[in-house]
């Protein structure tokens, strides 16, 4: 059984539907890419699946999100919040603004250890102290008591995978947890991320605009376009024989594919408007293989080993 | 530099800005028009009697000269005299301290137990009956004066309820207490208008901060959140804004202490500016502009202690 196993999942702002038909899942120790243009609904995908999506904004109209075989939709304020940080963290693009600037650090990873675990004052600054020594933050018992001003921009990332792994989540929700970061930096806390996978066995949804970034650290990927999953399955397959057209025209317009720190590059024409998608298959406005059946819609089927694609034409299962 | 530094490095600073406040008080009270020695001696006073009491007063003398007079004898702790109570004038204001201290302290207090708990509902209920409710009374007392709040009061409580004492002070601290309810009430109905509001908007920015969603994605409850994230980050602008109505608070004292006869400086002020009583207007006039400098150098102390990104 999978960790996590999201099935048919739609969000919607008022009648728009931003995000619609997503199925992903991911087992115990994977790491999951998660990659698309900006505006194709990574970051509102991934604050549906800890059910964090803005009141009153937008909701999810439909699907599941099963996390252990238990569906997280239906259930409760009260009982998502027993799910929220004790089995799920999540962690975000921007430390500067995602930390509290005037609580210490030690107390912003010592807080959900108190009120989830009931942990006493020590217990809780202990759990603080060994949590900043594994993200490898230098001196932890001197610098629980600092604030985030006092941290540089990668130790800031650091302490907020700390504040995620407080009361130790099996999954790990890390939305662009790189993309403030100068490179170097960014390169440390991957590494960081890939060495608590493996000593912890976290699985990890990695949303990242740089596909460089997920042939170094994904086992999966699933690619995302305008609110729909186009092609998921094992990274190297993805990567290395793509069986959807958009996930060619992205790894194509690489600059030379070996580069690592590649962006996601231009592919031509504009990215459809959330809420007002083309019908039928919607990337078949900018499409090269684009034909008359593209103005239906593609269900995202097997398209070859392990990979499931969203394509009319998505490559059939080649030599096996 | 340590972030407390300043508690060293401030008074130094603060002495050109003392001179200042001791040249104005003296050179504003010089400018009143009106010759006090012929109002303490009577219309029919002999030219001698005149210059015999402006002799001993020492305003026979230049400005400056009286100016350095004026400081030599405020490094002594001596104000001169009151012409009007015929006593020293530091004494007289020492005995005028304490009701306007406390007015001052309970209507700061009493703001914030006003406005914490209406603005923390308003955020948190934004856009209901309890909001509108609320947005009411800030207008409400954003539009009226505070001395026709205090007067309002006056009648409400003290007339027709009877519930507190129209004017004056207690002898006892319980009894000064509950002289200064309805003085602290006009007051802080006044500044936790202002104060509620700013509170509300700071509240709802906080509530939607990226930070508070970071706590929401704990798993902490909402009340939490709002607890330990958004009341300590919503309360650093109200620390400004009032150091910014200190000014303010002092001049309001002064109207409510009429108002309500509180034997206060304020009252103690008005009385010497109808009589010209030149050294205590002078007095008082020092002691409420270094009260500002005061209150405000308070403020700082609480913005240093309650945002650890702030360096004075
Ligand atoms: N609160 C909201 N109300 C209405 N629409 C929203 C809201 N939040 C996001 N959207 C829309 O949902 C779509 C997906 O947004 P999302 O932030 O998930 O994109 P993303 O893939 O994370 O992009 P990026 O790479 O830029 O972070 C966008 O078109 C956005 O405009
Ligand atoms: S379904 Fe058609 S338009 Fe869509 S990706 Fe496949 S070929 Fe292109
Ligand atoms: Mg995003």
């Amino acid at each position: 059984m999978s960790l996590l196993a999201v099935r048919d999942l739609a969000i919607a702002a008022g009648r728009h539907l931003l995000v619609e038909d997503i199925d992903l899942d991911l087992s115990e120790g994977e790491v999951l890419g998660l990659v698309g243009e900006s505006g194709s609904g990574k970051t509102i995908t991934c604050r549906a699946l800890m059910r964090l999506l803005p009141e009153g904004q937008l909701r999810i109209t439909r699907g599941s999100v099963a996390l252990n075989g238990r569906d997280l939709v239906p259930l409760s304020e009260a009982a998502m919040r027993k799910v929220r940080g004790v089995e799920v963290g999540m962690i975000f693009q921007n430390p500067n603004s995602h930390l509290d600037p005037v609580m210490r650090i030690g107390d912003q990873i010592a807080e959900s250890v108190r009120y989830h675990e009931g942990a006493s004052r020590a217990d809780a600054r202990k759990r603080a102290i060994d949590l900043l020594r594994q993200v490898g933050i230098p001196d932890p018992a001197g610098r629980i008591s600092a604030f985030p001003h006092e941290f540089s921009g990668g130790m800031r990332q650091r302490a907020m995978i700390a504040v995620a792994l407080a009361c130790r989540p099996r999954l790990l929700i890390a939305d662009e947890p790189t993309t403030a970061l100068d490179v170097t930096v960014q390169a440390q806390v991957l590494r960081l991320l890939l060495d608590l996978r493996d000593r912890l066995g976290l699985a990890i949804i990695l949303v990242t605009h740089n596909l460089g970034v997920v042939a170094q650290t994904c086992d999966s990927l699933a690619v995302m376009y305008a609110g729909r999953v186009m092609e998921r399955g094992p990274k190297r397959d993805l990567l290395r024989a793509p069986a959807h057209p958009y996930t060619e025209a992205l790894l194509k317009c690489q600059p030379g594919s070996a580069a690592p720190a590649a962006q996601l590059p231009a592919i031509p024409g504009q990215p459809p408007l959330a809420g007002v998608f083309p019908e039928g298959c919607r990337f078949h406005p900018r499409c090269p293989r684009a034909a008359g059946i593209c103005r239906e819609r593609p269900a995202l089927l097997p398209a070859g080993g392990k990979r499931l694609a969203a394509c009319h034409f998505a490559a059939p299962p080649r030599a096996a | 530099m340590h972030r407390y530094a300043f508690v060293l490095t401030r008074p130094l600073q603060l002495i050109p800005v003392l001179f200042g406040i001791s040249i104005l008080s003296f050179f504003l009270v010089k400018s009143i028009p009106g010759d006090p020695v012929r109002l303490l001696l009577g219309t029919k006073s002999t030219p001698e009697a005149v210059a015999r009491i402006r002799a001993q007063y020492g305003l026979d003398e230049s400005l400056p000269v009286q100016y350095l007079h004026f400081l030599e004898n405020l490094t002594r702790g001596e104000m001169g005299h009151s012409l009007l109570y015929k006593m020293p004038v530091l004494p007289l204001i020492a005995e005028r301290v304490l009701p306007t201290f406390l007015l001052v302290v309970g209507s700061v207090l009493l703001t914030l137990l006003i406005a914490v708990p209406l603005a923390s509902l308003a955020a948190l209920k934004r856009g209901t009956a309890a909001d509108h409710a609320i947005r009411g009374f800030t207008t409400a007392g954003l539009g009226f004066p505070a001395f026709w709040l205090g007067i309002m009061l006056i009648i409400l409580f003290s007339v027709k309820l009877g519930l507190f004492p129209v004017a004056g002070f207690g002898e006892d601290a319980l009894t000064m207490l509950h002289h200064m309810v309805l003085p602290c009430l006009t007051v802080a109905l006044a500044l936790s208008a202002i104060v509620t509001r700013n509170l509300r908007a700071s509240m709802i920015a906080e509530l939607a901060s990226d930070h508070a969603t970071a706590a929401r994605a704990k798993g902490l409850p909402e009340s939490w959140v709002f607890r330990r994230h958004v009341l300590p980050n919503s309360l650093i602008p109200t620390i400004n804004l009032l150091a910014i109505n200190v000014g303010w608070l002092i001049g309001g004292s002064v109207v409510v202490e009429t108002v309500f006869s509180l034997p206060g400086m304020g009252q103690l002020l008005v009385r010497a500016i109808f009589t010209r009583d030149y050294m205590v207007v002078q007095g008082v006039t020092l002691v409420f502009a270094c009260a500002t400098v005061l209150l405000n150098f308070v403020a700082d102390l609480l913005t240093v202690a309650a945002d650890p990104r702030v360096k004075l």
